[in-house]
């Protein structure tokens, strides 16, 4: 149900907004740490290298994830099939063989870590399967910000399938506004500081820096369910909201949904890690706690897990769009992009130039973006640059285009 | 002046000797004032008439005829109502107030010759004659006025004569209440009724009449009696105690009571006290004494003695309130003016109440004024509060009526955030109350209350919330042994919540609880050793736990509505004041409590031997409407004894059963308005405690310094708690959620407080620990692998200093100190990636605590010019709250924000907040 998640976003804004009252950070300290082991695996019907994370619960003050390292993770079937995963990177664990999880069997996973403790899960059986009818955007007002929503509707006639989880990859083109096929180079230095003189050349880029296309993946869970729904279809389930003004719908976007049906039990453990990390108020005290998944240590019961092996069906879809489609204006670019002028032959205070547009190129990243001759022959050209992510979208981007890519 | 001219004419007449008339006369009077009648008489007859006029300034009409009587008669007829005796002399009518002019000397006048009827005289004074030299030198000295009461009568043999009167406050012209009424010198005491009356047997002659309450300071009348009589006066609210921050308790209570753990809070006097945003708060002072904790400033609800915020009867008027605040807790919805008393039971519950385990917070309205139009208002920064009393047949029928409301919302305005402006928060309270004296065995009252809380942050979603309540109550005495009191109360509590957003989900959720109570209460007093107080109770629960409509032609929200759930639960009690000797008293209560779960409604059976969930229902049982689905009970035991060990040291002691059939479904640390309540049934046992207490009370100064110490020790059993992230609201099956598990408290609580003079106030301090344990065979059922654990509202030190200072008449200043341990938080102790987010692992529950918690707050009344007649009576109220800018946090969450774990600590009022406020009355 909506109704909690409402009221803790309600609240939290009474808590921010109270005059009397404030809301402030804290930088978190562990006072006392509990290692416990994080198992997150999800097998879907889609035929591939199946991957299992195992990992370690890590201190607060920390960002650095502690993974799970040279385990013997398997899969067993109720038809006393195995399936053996390998770790291919740090804490990340691969099927030897691609395989997808099928109506009827059950599936249990097996964790054995190098200290020797081993987990194991419970017998899990595949959902039905429910497809994504339409994805789609729309153009809304979501509490006074306007912006496109994207949408989900699933298919009709749902039957067994109630508990949803969704997970989405979002893909951007970037063109940079100032381009220029050519980098400047800085050659022929002679002395350093105000009396610097050099040269500069111009020489043509590798790879276009113009055309970038950026990833993002979601972080939120997505949840829902068709509880108290009076159709036998989800439609309108809210999946990423876009503002007016977000770059990413400045050039063409694409996002891909991905749908996946899970148990109840999984949708139950999903739902309350969300409702604990979610906002909360001063007023609205959630009560937190350990989140018991379907994985238990076969040593001792009192032993914590946290994770769920989640075998789901998954559905997918992509669209594209951009701004344009919408009644919305251009929205700005990723960065604040200002053009530098600067004149070589100015090299006196207060603003030497010859020296800035120097150190602007070599060490600040700047791009070249236009040069204008000097009528005095003596002299030399000023030069328009401007910052990196604005002159060549490499910088922070890739120049690869997809190969789902539709323009 | 006065009684100069008496004492003359008495000693010149005791000379003459006294003489007959013979003379017969007719006469008639029609609606005449005595005066009149006398001046009449005078005329008819050949007598001349003394006397003096002012005698009979409040004298009544006669309408009377006489014919062919003699004159004796006559006057003997007419002033038969009055405290006039006459005296016939030589062609004069000699009249004189309350004494009689004696023609002979009363025997024994000159000497002793007193040997025979010696052995009588015990407490009861002989039958002598009032004679000024018992008390003429007396009055000399002081100086003040004499009362004379009654008629001396010759052929009396009454020694002992009844004194009855009515005390009224003199600016409010209302009964004095429990004013302790007693005869210098005597153990002859009493206390004044709810009407204000008293009556005493005093022995003839002079006497002193002393009346002390804190209130009203200590008045003394000179009395002489002659006869029976009575003796009305109005006090004025002593000055000096007029802005006194005083816990109420009536002369020496606090010692001489069989409760344990008993709070009673003076309304009047907290009008010093400093306040959040000038709102007078009764409820806030109570979480100041002893064993009575909030979560913090705005938690909802009251922790007593370490019992959960839904453990506590609040009554108004009788009738239960079941979220007596606004604004989630900042400002209760109890509007103080209307407000008579408020008394906390905290340790021994009076068998007459039940049904919840922790506590009685019992609030009175006052009385409407019977005498005149009057009213009492204040103007803060956030409400204005006006109430106004009227009589509506003078002394007959009177009525309050009261309102207080938020001005505008603008707090939420005054911020420039954009995202909420469209924000607001309103509130407003409303009571009505109407007295009926219908005659002097039979009073009527009935209250009428409705509160209101709506607020919206987004602009897409409304919550709203109310109380309504009414009582009506019938107060019937049979004689001066028997007295019943009927009442008839009813109460409901909802909350709404509408979500009309941009998506195809917009739904209008409601909830609601209704109560229905007859109560029937007899009281006996058999004798001076036992006082018996009996009867029964019956309230019908109906709950509405949630329906949900969709909202809109395109909500695809499916319209759904759990089960109504009733109940019905009945009592019978009987309690005994036994008072054993001077010593000892004892309190035997005895409650026999009853509930049956009722249909129509249907209720799974679950497998005993797998954990409730929805895999293990076995049955589905359907009930028809009114069919008992289950039913519960048991004896309530409720016992307290005191003994005096000296006159000003007595020890208490209590034992106290109660059982809670009503449960309020939190899945929160602490609750808020849209937690709904569930009803015992087959699945969901009531919760049970008992609790035994021990104290010892003094009291030095005369009475001026209270000290006492009062230790308990609690265990619960089936406390509810819920499992993570449970889902309460709409949910059938609510029992698939549920944990079950027993809890203890105990505690130790010292109260000192100082009533009286220039400085006064209270300062008292609690250890108190509150432990939950929830266990289960099932493992996924243990919280903190079943062990006992602090429990959420477990603070162990508390102190509060309250305290006024008085400058002078005008100015005075106070003080509040405030100082808790934080409340027990359940705190990562590590954090993981999961699906790309940072998520953070907690801790067994309530393992850490937040911050201590302390805060001072200052306040100071200026009142207004005292010396001037004005209309109305107003003054200033300036304080600030938590002058010390203490940031105390009220709770630490943890967000996931773009993928990464955020702490946060908030808390509320965390600078100093002054506050004016504008209080009248008139």
């Amino acid at each position: 149900m909506r109704l909690k998640k409402i009221y803790y976003n309600v609240l939290f804004l009474v808590s921010l907004l109270c005059v009397f009252s404030c809301t402030e950070p804290f930088s978190l300290v562990t006072k006392s740490f509990e290692d416990v082991i994080i198992v997150e695996a999800t097998i879907t019907d889609e035929l591939k290298h199946q991957q299992i994370k195992v990992s370690r619960t890590f201190l607060l003050e920390s960002d650095k994830q502690v993974f799970e390292k040279n385990a013997i993770v398997k899969i067993e079937t109720n038809t006393n099939e195995v399936y053996n995963f390998s770790e291919t990177q740090d804490g990340l664990y691969t099927s030897d063989i691609a395989f997808k999880a099928i109506e009827g069997l059950s599936y249990k996973l097996s964790i054995s870590t190098s200290d020797g403790s081993s987990y194991s899960s419970n017998e899990e059986f595949l959902p039905p399967k429910a497809e994504i009818k339409n994805l789609y955007g729309e153009l809304v007002n979501l509490n006074g910000k306007i912006g496109i929503q994207v949408l989900v509707d699933s298919n009709e006639n749902l039957g067994d399938a109630n508990f949803f989880r969704y997970e989405y990859e979002e893909t951007y083109k970037i063109v940079v506004p100032f381009y220029n096929e050519y980098n400047a180079l800085i050659t022929n230095v002679i002395g350093s500081g105000k009396d610097i003189e050099y040269d500069i050349e111009f020489e043509l880029k590798a790879q276009q820096g113009k055309i970038c296309y950026s990833n993002n993946y979601s972080t939120e869970i997505l949840l829902a369910n068709v509880d108290g729904i009076n159709e036998n279809a989800l439609t309108q389930v809210p999946i990423r909201f876009i503002p007016a003004n977000d770059p990413v719908i400045r050039e063409r976007y694409s996002i891909l949904v991905k749908q996946y049906v899970q148990s109840a039990e999984a949708y139950n453990f999903y739902d309350i890690l969300k409702e604990l990390s979610a906002d909360e108020s001063l007023l609205v005290d959630n009560q937190p706690g350990f989140i018991q998944g379907n994985m238990f240590s076969l040593q001792s019961s009192s032993e914590k897990v946290i994770g769920f092996f989640n075998v789901s069906t998954v559905s997918t879809k992509r669209i594209f769009f951009d701004y344009s489609n919408f009644e919305i204006g251009l929205p700005t670019y990723i960065f604040d992009c200002d053009l530098t002028v600067l004149d070589y032959n100015i090299d006196e205070e207060p603003t030497n130039e010859k020296l800035l547009l120097y150190e602007s190129l070599l060490f600040n990243g700047y791009k070249y973006v236009s040069h204008v001759e000097s009528d005095n022959p003596d002299l030399k050209p000023t030069y328009t640059i401007v910052q990196s992510g604005c002159g060549d979208c490499t910088t922070f981007s890739s120049n690869i285009k997809p190969a789902f890519w539709e323009d | 002046m006065k009684i100069i001219k008496i004492t003359c004419l008495f000693i010149l007449l005791s000379h003459v000797a006294f003489c007959q008339s013979k003379e017969k006369i007719s006469i008639t009077f029609n609606e005449v004032e005595i005066v009149e009648a006398l001046s009449e008489l005078e005329r008819v007859s050949s007598y001349k008439f003394y006397f003096n006029k002012t005698w009979f300034n409040n004298s009544f009409l006669i309408s009377k005829s006489f014919n062919d009587v003699s004159l004796e008669d006559v006057l003997t007829e007419i002033l038969e109502d009055t405290t006039i005796n006459y005296f016939v002399l030589n062609g004069k009518i000699i009249l004189t107030n309350n004494n009689i002019i004696r023609d002979k000397l009363p025997p024994n006048f000159f000497g002793t010759e007193l040997t025979v009827e010696a052995e009588e005289i015990e407490e009861e004074v002989d039958k002598v004659p009032v004679l000024k030299k018992q008390y003429l030198n007396r009055s000399k000295i002081n100086k003040t006025k004499i009362f004379y009461i009654g008629k001396e009568s010759e052929s009396s043999s009454q020694k002992m004569i009844t004194l009855s009167g009515y005390i009224k406050d003199e600016k409010t012209k209302k009964p004095i209440q429990n004013l302790d009424v007693f005869i210098q010198g005597t153990s002859i005491n009493t206390v004044t009724n709810n009407l204000g009356y008293y009556s005493l047997k005093v022995p003839m002659g002079f006497n002193v009449l002393e009346i002390a309450s804190l209130a009203y300071g200590k008045h003394q009348k000179q009395i002489v009696v002659y006869g029976k009589g009575t003796l009305s006066f109005q006090l004025s609210e002593a000055t000096e105690q007029l802005e006194e921050v005083v816990i109420k308790s009536d002369r020496n209570e606090n010692i001489k009571s069989a409760t344990v753990g008993v709070t009673k809070i003076d309304v009047k006097g907290i009008k010093n006290i400093p306040l959040i945003l000038g709102e007078r708060d009764v409820l806030k002072v109570a979480t100041t004494m002893p064993g009575i904790k909030t979560a913090g400033e705005g938690a909802l609800g009251y922790s007593v003695r370490g019992g959960k915020v839904d453990q506590n009867l609040i009554l108004f008027d009788g009738a239960a309130i079941y979220n007596p605040s606004h604004f989630f807790g900042v400002f209760s919805a109890i509007n103080p003016f209307a407000t008579g008393s408020v008394d906390i039971y905290k340790g021994s519950i009076p068998a007459e109440f039940g049904g919840k385990l922790s506590s009685v917070i019992d609030i009175s309205t006052k009385e409407a004024n019977m005498e005149k139009f009057s009213g009492e208002g204040n103007i803060g920064p956030v409400t204005g509060n006006l109430l106004i009393e009227t009589p509506i047949i003078k002394d007959k029928i009177s009525v309050l009526v009261g309102g207080r409301a938020t001005y505008s919302d603008w707090v939420l305005k005054a911020i420039s955030e954009e995202s909420i402006k469209n924000s607001k928060a309103n509130f407003y309270d409303a009571i009505i109350k109407f007295n009926y004296k219908i005659n002097e065995k039979n009073d009527l009252q009935a209250t009428g209350y409705y509160s209101n809380d709506e607020f919206s942050i987004t602009s897409d979603s409304v919550y709203n919330y109310s109380n309504r309540i009414g009582s009506i109550k019938w107060d019937h005495k049979f004689n001066d042994k028997n007295r019943l009191t009927t009442q008839l109360a009813s109460s409901q509590y909802k909350f709404n919540i509408i979500y009309d957003g941009i998506f195809n989900r917009n739904f209008d959720f409601g909830y609601s609880i209704n109560e229905t109570e007859l109560k029937l209460k007899a009281k006996y007093l058999y004798s001076k050793k036992h006082k018996f107080s009996y009867g029964l109770s019956s309230k019908l629960y109906s709950i509405k736990p949630g329906d949900i409509v969709p909202l809109g032609g395109e909500s695809v929200i499916e319209r759904k509505s759990v089960d109504k759930e009733r109940g019905l639960e009945s009592a019978l009690f009987i309690s005994n004041l036994f008072e054993v000797n001077d010593k000892l008293l004892l309190d035997i209560g005895f409650r026999y409590s009853f509930y049956a779960a009722l249909g129509a409604s249907t209720q799974n059976v679950y497998d005993p031997t797998v954990p409730i969930s929805a895999e293990s229902i076995i049955e589905t049982k359907t009930y028809e409407e009114n069919e008992v689905i289950k039913t519960y009970g048991g004896p309530e035991v409720r016992f307290s004894a005191r003994y005096f060990l000296t006159p000003s040291i007595s020890i208490k002691g209590g034992y106290n059963r109660t059982i809670q059939y009503s449960h309020l479904l939190s899945s929160n640390t602490t609750a808020s308005p849209v937690d709904s309540w569930k009803l015992s049934d087959l699945n969901i046992e009531p919760q049970r405690a008992e609790q035994f207490s021990l104290g010892l009370y003094k009291n030095f100064d005369d009475g001026i310094h209270e000290l006492s110490i009062e230790g308990y020790y609690k265990k619960m059993k089936n406390l509810l708690d819920f499992k993570i992230g449970a889902e309460l609201l709409l949910n059938q099956d609510i029992e698939t959620e549920l944990l079950q598990g027993d809890g203890k408290a105990y505690g130790i609580e010292f109260l000192l407080k100082k009533k009286e003079g220039r400085l006064n106030g209270w300062l008292g301090y609690s250890y108190s620990r509150s432990f939950v344990k929830l266990d289960s065979e099932f493992l996924t059922n243990q919280i903190n692998s079943g062990d006992y654990f602090a429990a959420n509202q477990d603070r162990p030190h508390d102190v509060s200093l309250v305290s006024n200072y008085k400058l002078t008449k005008r100015y005075s200043f106070s003080l509040n100190f405030n100082y808790q341990s934080g409340r027990p938080i359940t705190y990562p102790v590590g954090k993981y990636i999961y699906n790309g987010e940072e998520q953070v692992l907690y801790s067994d529950r309530n393992k850490f605590r937040i911050p201590d918690y302390y805060r001072l707050d200052l306040g100071v009344n200026i009142e207004g010019n005292h010396k001037n007649v004005k209309l109305a009576h107003s003054f200033w109220n300036i304080s600030v709250y938590n002058v010390l800018g203490r940031n105390n946090p009220y709770s630490v969450f943890f967000v996931n924000e773009n993928g990464q774990i955020k702490g946060y600590k908030s808390s509320i009022f965390s600078i100093p907040v002054p506050t004016i406020t504008y209080n009248f009355k008139f």
